[in-house]
């Protein structure tokens, strides 16, 4: 009965490292495909952190155990108090302090990349292919047409020197396209989008692409991400990934899903054409 | 210490008993055997429409099971057109999924009234009027089933109303099956009350009636896809010339679509709390208080495609004070297409109120 603690904390330490070895290396149980040109990246740091953190998880709870089993209550036995360890204090301020560090240095530019990159923000931003607007609970996606402009190309009606306006996004006679709960993207091309939110605050999460972020009512936030050329098979037209909001937005959050489909970049171009030709049918 | 400690233990054995006690609400849920009964509708001035006749709703709630089951194991009438229900599933298994998809907004009976509804505005769509607001159809004419699909791919931009576009087709077919099941009901249960509130008659008579009134209604949903209506002129070329002959016609007193949604359509126009004839608020069928859209937000709940407006202006939004404008249009009906421009251009323009009052046709609201 002395030994029940223990046993209890020597139980969970085995089923933790078992449960992680076992969705490591079962198929379909671990991360999804690395479908855009950073989804290395990012794998890379979260085993980073994962190592590092499965190591302090079997240190810190194998020394719980020994002392459990070791240091137990028993008759006639009194408890120590230990008042002051410089030596103890030191190395428990100095490693985290290293490890931090470490983690900080390693993630600087993957960080850079995806959220700061001169394609977002800036003189050398690029033009958004798309406008995402989360809202409760689907997700609308207007896009700026053939022309890869948003609205009327050249329309400055501000007079501040730039026609790409937010405001003239679906300008009417423009040949922007709209679609709901599908965002439509070419395969190998760097991408820009615009999030916003129409309500409260949500998230775009494509798993497959290692892209989540935030979408803030008021803000115009920047995106961008880059589907690699490998995950179309020859002759393959097209390809879907789920795409989920991660951010607990209402009680109907769980079925704001959509899909991102994939299309070769002809393919993209012929979508793009079908959905303004249905805009402009008539019936 | 130790005291606090035994305590802790005493309390803790009491974890399980209280996860297990948890799980119990997970089971299935027992389904009602009828629907919930229609309430006897209120009167402008406040009264009851009919008087409630003692066993009157049991009477009602026999005669609907009759025809159309309950909400376990729906049934469309012996005769219902082909047409109607198109989906591969059973109504049941449609039933179904309107449960998991629509119920907690739009009820359990199609009322409106699930338990997300008080929280919600605009409310969800009371299905047993039968009415549709955003449909391809002449005014008097039911929705056509492209048009409540439609509505499923889409959603309902600026409303709760979300896109279902991920379920499968035949899903969607599924859900609109079982909507048109809920409409002609509730029609029907409303036709019912009226009858058995007024007159003295044996159940046989009140199913004959019942029958005839469920006919007729699936033959107006049979009948929608005759009736959709297509532009009468070709839609010109959208420029700053036709925007301006919209902006015209959108002040002017023929068509006094300012008088609601202001001339610099925000939706505040003089008219647009209270009708200035009656002196009473704009209210839609279903008794709700109903503001005009505001323009200026580029959101168009029935669509944004230029056809979706021109069907608005043309033939109005069914169950609303939005009009049918046709007949202000006889003689140049590509005018309705300028006003589609100039109501497309709206959110990228800076209207300015002042010079609009200015123009002579801004008459009714000059003080405002």
């Amino acid at each position: 009965m002395q030994k029940l603690w223990s046993i209890l904390f020597l139980g969970l330490l085995v089923f933790g490292v078992w449960f992680f070895y076992y969705g490591m290396t079962t198929p379909g149980m671990w991360l999804p495909d690395q479908a855009s040109t950073y989804a290395h990246d990012v794998d890379y740091l979260f085993n980073v952190i994962l190592w590092i953190t499965g190591i302090a998880f079997v240190l810190t709870e194998g020394a719980l155990v020994w002392f459990l089993f070791r240091y137990h209550a028993a008759e006639g036995r009194k408890a120590t108090y230990i008042h002051h360890h410089t030596k103890a204090e030191v190395i428990w301020t100095v490693v985290p302090a290293v490890i931090l560090a470490y983690i900080a240095y390693a993630q600087y530019d993957t960080w850079n990349n995806i959220k700061r990159n001169p394609m977002l923000t800036g003189p050398e931003q690029k033009q958004a292919m798309a406008q995402i607007v989360a809202r409760q609970f689907e997700w609308r996606f207007r896009y700026a047409g053939l022309d890869g402009q948003p609205g009327v190309a050249g329309v400055d009606d501000d007079n501040n020197g730039t026609a790409d306006d937010w405001d003239e996004w679906g300008y009417p006679g423009s040949d922007d396209v709209e679609s709901v709960n599908e965002l439509h993207v070419p395969v190998g091309e760097k991408m820009v989008f615009h999030l916003r939110s129409f309500d409260v605050l949500h998230s775009f999460f494509v798993p497959d692409f290692r892209v989540k972020q935030d979408a803030v009512p008021g803000l115009v936030i920047p995106l961008w991400f880059q589907v690699l050329e490998n995950q179309l098979e020859s002759g393959q037209a097209y390809k879907d990934y789920d795409l989920l909001c991660a951010e607990l937005c209402g009680w109907g959050h769980f079925k704001m899903q959509g899909k991102v489909r994939v299309h070769t970049a002809d393919g993209f171009r012929e979508w793009l054409r079908e959905t303004e030709q249905k805009y402009r049918d008539p019936g | 210490m130790k005291v606090c400690f035994q305590k802790g233990i005493l309390w803790c054995r009491w974890i399980p008993v209280i996860a297990l006690a948890s799980l119990v609400g997970c089971g299935p849920v027992a389904l009602p055997e009828r629907y919930q009964a229609r309430e006897v509708p209120v009167t402008n001035d406040g009264e009851l429409a009919y008087q409630q006749v003692e066993g009157m709703n049991e009477r009602i709630a026999g005669v609907m099971k009759e025809i159309f089951g309950g909400p376990g194991e729906p049934k469309m009438p012996a005769d219902a057109p082909a047409s109607l229900k198109v989906s591969a599933k059973s109504l049941s298994e449609s039933a179904s999924l309107y449960r998991r998809h629509c119920v907690h907004c739009h009820g359990l009976s199609g009322a409106g009234n699930g338990p997300t509804a008080p929280f919600l505005f605009p409310k969800p769509r009371d299905y047993r009027l039968g009415l549709y607001k955003f449909t391809s159809t002449t005014a008097d004419a039911k929705p056509t089933r492209e048009d409540l699909l439609n509505t499923l791919r889409i959603g309902v931009v600026g409303t709760s109303m979300p896109a279902f576009s991920l379920l499968d087709e035949d899903e969607l077919h599924a859900l609109v099956d079982y909507v048109i099941h809920l409409s002609v009901r509730g029609e029907v249960e409303y036709v019912v009350m009226e009858v058995v509130a007024d007159e003295d008659m044996d159940e046989s008579e009140l199913l004959e009636i019942a029958v005839d009134e469920a006919s007729s209604e699936m033959a107006r949903w049979e009948n929608a896809g005759d009736l959709v209506l297509m532009p009468e002129t070709p839609e010109p070329e959208f420029t700053e010339a036709s925007v301006k002959r919209g902006h015209e016609l959108f002040v002017s007193a023929d068509l006094q679509c300012a008088a609601c949604h202001g001339y610099t359509g925000r939706g505040d126009g003089p008219s647009a709390e209270v009708n200035p004839q009656t002196g009473q608020p704009l209210l839609d069928s279903w008794s709700e208080r109903i503001a005009p859209a505001n323009l200026t937000l580029g959101l168009y709940r029935g669509g944004r495609r230029p056809v979706d407006l021109y069907r608005r202006i043309h033939q109005g939004i069914k169950g609303t004070p939005m009009p049918v404008l046709r007949s202000a249009f006889k003689n140049n009906p590509e005018d309705i297409w300028h006003v589609v421009h100039f109501v497309q251009a709206i959110p990228y323009m800076d209207l300015d109120p002042i010079v609009v009052e200015t123009t002579p046709a801004a008459s009714p609201a000059e003080g405002d």
